[in-house]
């Protein structure tokens, strides 16, 4: 809950606002049912318009027998690493994307599994017209082949299809004196395989979409594709990940016109560290709908308690290195023979793109090395540098490249078995946007019930201004009760490559959590 | 117990893979539209009456100039008597006027964006019945509405007194069906050159901005159609109305030779006909 002070900078003259949500569920061996209930008829800042309302927008029944699973009502689903399908709830983006019909899912051997679902797709206090249907095997090879479990290997294979049906008698798009014929079927199939041994693990998964005109891409005719490979490998005290995804023209949503953060249908993971620090967190970056090459590579290790370099208590280095760049795109026009000339745009293929080759622009790197010490019995430290390059115009729609240095100093004090103190101190360095930014944060917990927090973010670049916030936190047993106050800065709310933009905010905040 | 043999998993194993081949190749196959079939021909139509296009944008919104193409080419088709477009500046990438950047942002504008929920830009609303629509939407919009028959007769008489800056608007109307709705007339102005955030992120200093709405002559919301009395009536079919109008312009762009009138009547259903008319051809000096 938000209460306001002074003028909101969205304009609003609400003073109270709050997204509450109550769910409840009850399960039997056989039975499983649900519902939700959410008011958001004055919602906190940032939201889209038709976010608010209230109502129970989430309702389900779940029967189970023997190896068989039958859902009817509102479910979440998700086939293999969300190519072709993730629906979800996040409700700090606003988003809860599920489907409303049924689902199946059987297990008619052992090592297979076998799904089948269709449905409605929410967007807020309606479902979409159109039909989402699918189905999704699994098949843990392991199970079958005694060569591999001899060997310790987990092989597993999936193979998932998405449909989605919408009219295209509403949708009435028109390049010059042509009107679009627009597909009313469109279908998404994924391929993957994921080999586990030990401490080794590799993932490849490759998806592709039919023609979907839609609003994201400008309404051409380019099928979509991704391709994604990732590896890591962990032993004690080490492990490393390396990945990397292309991913073209991969937008699918389940109205065509849409655009904004809902009606998804499926969610591509952004190959860029999703940081809890806030001068690192302060320019994130989001998943580019038209296409991307991303890159990550990350890297831990604990160097041994008494040693030199890992000193008494031991240390954790890790290294993190993400690069997001532009997909190459060579427009592709249509030849219209009627009035001999060529068309660009809505109604053609778009553009060509050779798959190995880079476009132009770098959209996102992040470079960050971690060094987390315990210095003493009651002191333990975390340091951070990154330097990181971040695209604004690609993501936002404006403001250049920023390139900044960003230090971070995270100090932990065990003052006594019951009190605990922890300080921030972090230094964001720029020649852009709004120039430099300091931070500062103090947490005080008093184990088990009670935490104050007082931190100040700070624009020691342009504005000067100061983002102050307090807050007094209670816990105790399944009840959590946060009283704030404070000033919050415009910016970006990001969460596995989907942002939500935030107004700036002043007032008073109380937040209630209660799970039984 | 029963078991599981490898065989009946390897038959298993063939059988679906079988299957999922060839519902594969199916639904790829049902899905494809060939380049002949993805264009349907609309052949041209008469123009009966004027369409207005509410062009939500703003000078720090990068997509916006794309959707100002798609208006001059509307105009180009159709003529720029015939597709009226107001382009209001509001909202969160609105530039603000200031000494050093020239800003088309206005509170007006602001207002107008809240009034009908606009989160993004460009956004547009057509005729004031489509709803709110993206600048691809535009176009097809366009041409249902262009072929409507005519509801109503519309003039707009300006008449500006540069030595007193005082702008007289005379707006005549006659329905041609029983009519109760609103009268909205506003002041606009063309070739502003400002700065605009271009679809490449690059800001353009001499973009020219044209039908920018600049101020609203009548209520922000229109004005009741009222009798010699002022009391709100509802026009019979064929009964005219006259409404007249005097302000001061304000002197930042009062001498611009690019001001004009866009008027419109409108009801719960939408844009009953709209016109433009530039102020520069009913320029007069009483002191002269």
């Amino acid at each position: 809950m938000l209460l306001p002070t002074g003028k909101q900078s969205d304009g609003s003259n609400e003073d109270f606002r709050t997204n509450s949500f109550a769910e409840v569920g009850v399960m039997s061996q056989y039975v499983e049912a649900g519902l939700r209930m959410e008011y958001l008829e004055h919602p906190l800042p940032g939201y889209e318009h038709d976010f608010a309302g209230w109502g129970i927008p989430y309702y389900y029944v779940k029967g189970k027998l023997k190896r068989a699973e039958l859902t009817l009502g509102t479910f979440y689903e998700q086939f293999g690493s969300g190519f072709i399908l993730r629906t979800y709830e996040d409700r700090s983006l606003g988003i809860d994307n599920s489907l409303l019909g049924a689902r199946l899912t059987v297990e008619p051997l052992k090592g297979i599994r076998l799904k089948a679902l269709s449905g409605k797709q929410r967007r807020y206090w309606t479902h979409n017209d159109a039909w989402v249907s699918g189905g999704d095997a699994e098949l843990s090879i392991d199970t079958w082949a005694k060569a591999l479990q001899q060997s310790a290997v987990s092989l597993t294979l999936g193979a998932s299809w998405v449909n989605k049906h919408e009219s295209a008698d509403d949708d009435r798009i028109m390049n010059g004196a042509y009107l679009l014929n627009l597909p009313e079927n469109v279908n998404a199939f994924d391929l993957r395989a994921r080999m586990q041994r030990k401490g080794l693990s590799i993932l490849g998964e490759y998806a592709w979409k039919t023609q979907d005109p839609s609003f994201d891409n400008g309404y051409i005719y380019r099928k979509g594709h991704v391709a994604m490979l990732s590896t890591s490998y962990s032993k004690k005290g080490m492990s490393l990940l390396l990945q990397a995804k292309r991913s073209d023209n991969f937008s699918f949503r389940s109205r065509r016109t849409m655009h904004g953060t809902s009606s998804m249908i499926n969610h591509l993971p952004a190959f860029t560290e999703d940081h809890t620090y806030t001068l690192a967190a302060l320019y994130p970056y989001a998943t580019h709908p038209e296409g991307e090459w991303a890159y990550q590579g990350q890297f831990s290790y604990q160097l041994k308690r008494k040693t030199a370099l890992g000193g008494r208590y031991g240390t954790t280095l890790k290294l993190n290195f993400s690069h997001v760049h532009a997909i190459d795109q060579s427009p592709h026009g249509m030849f219209i023979p009627q009035q001999q000339t060529w068309m660009y745009g809505s109604g053609t293929d778009g553009y060509g793109s050779a798959f190995w080759k880079w476009g132009d622009e770098t959209y996102y790197q992040d470079l960050n090395i971690q060094l987390e010490r315990r210095l003493s019995k009651s002191v333990k430290l975390n340091l951070m540098y990154m330097n990181q390059f971040y695209n604004k115009t690609v993501v936002e729609g404006e403001g250049g490249m920023i390139h900044s240095d960003i230090i971070v100093a995270d100090v932990l004090f065990n003052l006594s078995p019951k009190t605990r103190l922890r300080t921030e101190l972090q230094y964001l360095a720029t020649d852009d946007d709004q120039g430099d930014w300091a931070f500062a944060l103090a947490e005080l917990s008093l184990v088990p019930h009670w935490m104050v927090t007082l931190s100040d973010l700070w624009n020691c670049g342009d504005t000067k201004a100061h983002y102050w916030q307090t807050y007094l936190t209670y816990s105790t047993g399944a009840h959590r009760l946060q009283l704030g106050w404070g000033r919050t800065r415009a910016g970006f709310n990001c969460s596995g490559g989907v942002c939500r933009y935030i107004p700036e905010t002043k007032g008073v905040t109380l937040s209630y959590n209660y799970n039984f | 117990m029963k078991t599981y043999t490898s065989a009946s998993f390897s038959t298993f194993l063939s059988l679906a893979s079988c299957l999922s081949l060839l519902i594969l190749v199916l639904l790829t196959a049902c899905s494809d539209i060939t380049e002949e079939e993805r264009l349907i021909y609309t052949p041209p139509v008469g123009v009966t009456r004027a369409v207005l296009i509410e062009d939500f944008t703003g000078q720090r919104c990068l997509n916006c100039p794309t959707a100002h193409e798609t208006i001059e080419k509307l105009q180009q088709q159709y003529g720029a008597d015939k597709v009226i477009a107001v382009s209001i500046h509001g909202g969160a990438l609105a530039v603000n006027n200031t000494e050093t950047i020239i800003g088309l942002r206005t509170t007006l504008g602001d207002n107008y964006n809240k009034l009908w929920n606009i989160e993004s830009w460009p956004s547009g609303i057509i005729n004031r019945n489509s709803g709110i629509l993206t600048n691809d939407q535009w176009a097809a919009k366009v041409y249902e509405e262009i072929q409507r028959p005519v509801e109503m007769q519309l003039e707009v008489s300006p008449e500006y007194d540069d030595s007193k800056n005082i702008l007289s608007v005379h707006v005549t109307g006659t329905p041609w069906k029983e009519f109760h709705g609103y009268l909205q007339v506003w002041l606009v102005e063309d070739s502003i050159v400002a700065p605009q955030q271009m679809p490449d992120g690059k800001m353009n200093r001499e973009y020219i901005h044209n039908n920018v709405l600049r101020e609203s002559i009548s209520n922000w919301t229109g004005d009741n159609i009222t009798d010699g009395n002022g009391h709100e009536i509802v026009l019979k079919s064929m009964e005219p109305f006259t409404r007249n109008y005097k302000i001061s312009v304000n002197e930042a762009y009062r001498h611009s030779d690019h001001l004009a009138i866009v008027a419109f009547a409108y009801d719960e259903n939408g844009v009953w006909q709209v016109v433009k008319e530039p102020i520069r051809n009913h320029v007069s000096d009483s002191e002269s």
